[in-house]
Parts: C-alpha cells; structure tokens; sequence
C-alpha cells in the first residue's frame, strides 16, 4: 500500500469519526427540540383556550398570544437553521484539519 | 486503469474538494460575547418590564421606550456583523412594532392603559421564549447544545 493510499484510507475514517459525532447529535438535537417546542405549543394553547372559556383572557389576548406562538414558530426554525449551519461550519473546519494533519503525520514523518 | 492514475484522481479529487472548503465565506457568524449579553440584558429588562405592566402605560412610557431603544440597537448590532442576517431575522421578528411578541405587547399595554394578570403571565413567558432562541442560536455559534438544556440554565420567567 502506497502512502498516499494509507493518507486517503486515513481520511476516509476520520470523515466517518467525525460524521458519526457531528452529524449525528445535529439530528438528534434538532429532533429533541422540534419535540419540546411542539409539546410547549399544545401545552399553551391548551392553557389559554381553557383561560378564554373561564374569561381570564378576552379575545384579542387570545388571538394576540396564538399568533405570539406563530411568531416564535418562526423564531425557531431560524434558531435550527441557524444552529445546523452552525455544526455544518465545524464540521467543514474539522474535515480541513483532518486532511491537513493526516497528510503532514504521513508525509512529512 | 494504472494505479499511479487512479492515486493520482484521488489526490486531485481531495485537493479540488479542499480548496472547495477552504475558499467558503462562513455560512454563520462566529459566537459573539456581545451579542450574547444583548439576548441575556434585554430579556432580564423586557420580563421585568412586563412586569409592571399592570400600572398604567403612562407612568412607565419613557422606561418602553428606552428599553424599546435598546431592542432595536440590539437588532442593528446583530444586522451589522457579518455572516449574522439569521440572527438579525430573529430580533426583526421579535422587535416588530407590528409583529405579535414585543411589538404587540406594547400596543396593547398603551392602548388599553394597563395589562391583564393572565395576559401578563403569559405573554411574559412567550417573551421569555422569543429570547431564549436567540441566545440558544449564539450559544450554538460556539458548542453544539439543545435549546432546552440553555433554558433550563438562563434566567428564570
């Protein structure tokens, strides 16, 4: 195997490495809480429909808070977007790093 | 296929795919200190605003609109770092004066003079909410962490 071989292999499993880490918790996390700001929304609006019934909160209240909660929908699809992009950025720097320390251990060694 | 042709591919393809990388701009801003206190300062100063919500709008204008002031600063500091238009969408959304968080909030306290309690309590932790994601996408400029865990941490509502 030439040693420009072993740097290629070399690579590839650092790739693999860094995926399994990087990639993986980007979904995980990002499931995580897609689930809790869901569980959040019913859990409100369940609260405030029962407040509108009981009259503690009149209609423009109600509305107000509803569309509040469309707002921060959008606020946390920004937040995810912003977070995946975030990940994908380090992953871009580790994947650089990765390369240049495996070519400098094999070459230069 | 020679094998000194196909290692030679393979160098070129990884090199191709490096200089690929290596001349991206940044798809997100680095981690900003002090974009970070903006998020934590105004939200401690809205949910105390909020607070007093139940006295009457004229008594507390000047402190809306002063703390009004420094939301939109904060939103022209996060719109004049490069890289940051997604951080600066989260405090248009959150500043809009026609929007439904703080925007309406005030709206509503100067136009019908004070707040309800449930309206109060709740909107309080909407407001809350709005800042918590800003902070958790700074917070994750730096180190990857779930949102719920940076909340549970931050400043109670």
């Amino acid at each position: 195997m030439s040693k420009f071989d072993d740097f290629f292999s070399g690579v590839v499993d650092g790739v693999k490495d860094i995926a399994k880490g990087d990639l993986k918790s980007l979904l995980d996390a990002g499931r995580e809480d897609a689930e809790a700001f869901l569980e959040n929304s019913k859990t409100q609006l369940k609260r405030w429909t029962e407040k509108l019934a009981a009259g503690t909160l009149d209609k423009e209240e109600f509305t107000d808070l509803v569309e509040g909660r469309v707002e921060l929908a959008k606020m946390f699809a920004l937040t995810q977007a912003g977070i995946s992009a975030a990940r994908i950025q380090r992953f871009r720097d580790k994947l650089i790093k990765l390369v240049i320390d495996k070519a400098f251990s094999i070459f230069l060694l | 296929m020679s094998i000194a042709y196909r290692g030679a591919r393979r160098a070129f393809a990884l090199l191709a795919v490096l200089a690929f990388l290596s001349g991206c701009a940044p798809l997100i801003s680095e981690f900003n200190a002090d974009a970070y206190k903006n998020a934590t300062t105004l939200k401690a100063e809205t949910l105390a605003l909020v607070d007093k919500s139940g006295e009457a709008y004229a008594t507390r204008r000047i402190e809306v609109e002063t703390l009004t002031t420094k939301i939109d600063a904060a939103y022209e500091y996060a719109a004049g770092l490069p890289a940051n238009q997604i951080t600066a969408q989260q405090w248009q959304i959150l500043r809009n004066p026609e929007g439904r968080l703080y925007g309406s909030f005030v709206r509503i306290w100067r136009t019908r003079g004070k707040v309800g309690d449930e309206y109060r309590v709740e909107k309080k932790a909407q407001l809350a909410e709005a800042y918590d994601l800003i902070i958790c996408l700074e917070v994750n400029k730096k180190e990857s962490k779930s949102c719920s865990s940076i909340a549970a941490a931050g400043p109670k509502e």
